[in-house]
């Protein structure tokens, strides 16, 4: 995890959480009759989401850094490893952003 | 507070540019001298210094040489990474001018485009860094 | 040293490089003179290059340190010669110039070999130029990293 635990150790407050421990409460769907066996829950996802905006980041900067120091001359491949990343985290910023809102709206429920 | 590291990426970019700039320098050099006799151009190299700045991981299929001694040959394993350092030499190869200076302007020329398509494309990438970098900073977007 | 620096080295060839292509423009231009205000006929003139070295300073900077000068500042002309060959003769009694003999005394130009001087100084000129916007298009990319 190194982009996103770098980042959570410089910015904190950063969705960055620390997949490795159990602490994300497991919130799995509400079983209504038919239920896939395998269902992945909510920690799933997000925890899969970030391994691989990590991965495709960490792809990206070795590409970058094989480019600078001649290793490949491939500009293609690294110029779209770059763009992928840098959408993925896009992707994963604004999915936190959703959350957190979403978060906030029902903590904002009177009950 | 100690220093913010951004990462072996950003600090290799940086060292990119700076090799960059140098390379133009000599190369603007040999250029300008491209007519003086008996003049001798420069290269510069910094590549390979920029390779192995990288810490590298041993390779879990290949079987490193174990040394004993430093001036044993070491192949493969890990690599400790090493400062970075821009060399510049002189090319004292013969010349084939009457008037004695071995510059090909031609070559030359295709050494700046070259360095130069380089230093570009390093800064692309160093923004795209920083860029990342401020997208995770930011609260809201 | 640097990008700014470099510059200033592709500039000092330009100046030398539009100095020899005066002093060429000039022995084209007396290809016939057999008189000068010396005596004789036009002598044709070279220009002599070498490489420019950037003086050390001898300030020291703020840290202590003093810039111990660089091999690296371009090129310049240390002088404007004479071509001191033979000139040529030319068989013709009738010339107000002509020497008792009948030889007149020509200049030692050969425009063939001016014309070829003049483009490898035009070659030269436009080299340096193409370097000098190269320095400037890697200075406008690094100024670009502060732009969001």
């Amino acid at each position: 995890m190194d982009f996103m635990s770098s980042m959570a150790k410089v910015i904190p407050g950063t969705f960055a959480p620390d997949i490795s421990s159990d602490d994300i409460p497991n919130i799995t769907p509400i079983p209504n009759g038919v239920d896939a066996p395998g269902a992945s829950s909510f920690k799933d996802t997000v925890k899969g989401l970030l391994s691989d905006v990590n991965d495709k980041i960490n792809a990206s900067d070795q590409n970058t850094r094989d480019l600078a120091s001649g290793k490949t001359n491939d500009l293609q491949k690294v110029v779209t490893s770059v763009e992928e990343a840098n959408l993925s985290l896009q992707f994963t910023m604004a999915m936190r952003t959703k959350l957190l809102d979403a978060y906030s709206e029902i903590s904002r429920m009177q009950v | 507070m100690g220093d913010i590291s951004f990462g072996q990426t950003v600090g290799m970019l940086k060292n990119a540019m700076d090799g960059a700039a140098e390379s133009h320098q000599v190369i603007a050099n040999n250029v300008a001298n491209v007519n003086t006799p008996n003049y001798r151009r420069s290269d510069v190299s910094f590549k390979e210094a920029l390779a192995r700045t990288e810490t590298s991981t041993a390779d879990p299929d290949e079987l490193a040489l174990v040394t004993t001694n430093d001036r044993q040959i070491a192949v493969g394993g890990a690599q400790d990474p090493e400062p970075f350092s821009i060399t510049s030499t002189v090319d004292n190869s013969q010349q084939m001018r009457v008037d004695g200076s071995n510059v090909d302007v031609d070559q030359e020329m295709a050494k700046l485009s070259l360095n130069s398509s380089y230093a570009q494309t390093m800064a692309q990438l160093l923004q795209n860094q920083f860029t990342r970098i401020k997208q995770s900073i930011q609260e809201h977007s | 040293m640097g990008l700014y620096d470099s510059i200033e080295v592709s500039a000092s060839a330009l100046t030398a490089q539009r100095l020899a292509m005066d002093v060429i423009a000039n022995n084209i231009a007396n290809v016939n003179t057999t008189r000068t205000p010396e005596g004789g006929a036009f002598k044709r003139q070279l220009v002599v290059f070498a490489q420019k070295d950037e003086a050390a300073s001898q300030t020291d900077t703020l840290d202590g340190d003093s810039d111990p000068g660089s091999a690296r500042a371009g090129v310049q002309v240390v002088g404007v010669v004479n071509d001191n060959s033979p000139d040529k003769l030319v068989y013709d009694p009738s010339h107000p110039d002509a020497d008792p003999q009948g030889y007149v005394h020509m200049p030692n130009i050969e425009v063939v070999k001016e014309m070829v001087d003049m483009m490898a100084a035009s070659r030269a000129y436009e080299a340096n130029v193409t370097a000098i916007q190269e320095a400037r298009t890697m200075g406008s990319a690094t100024m670009g990293l502060l732009r969001a």
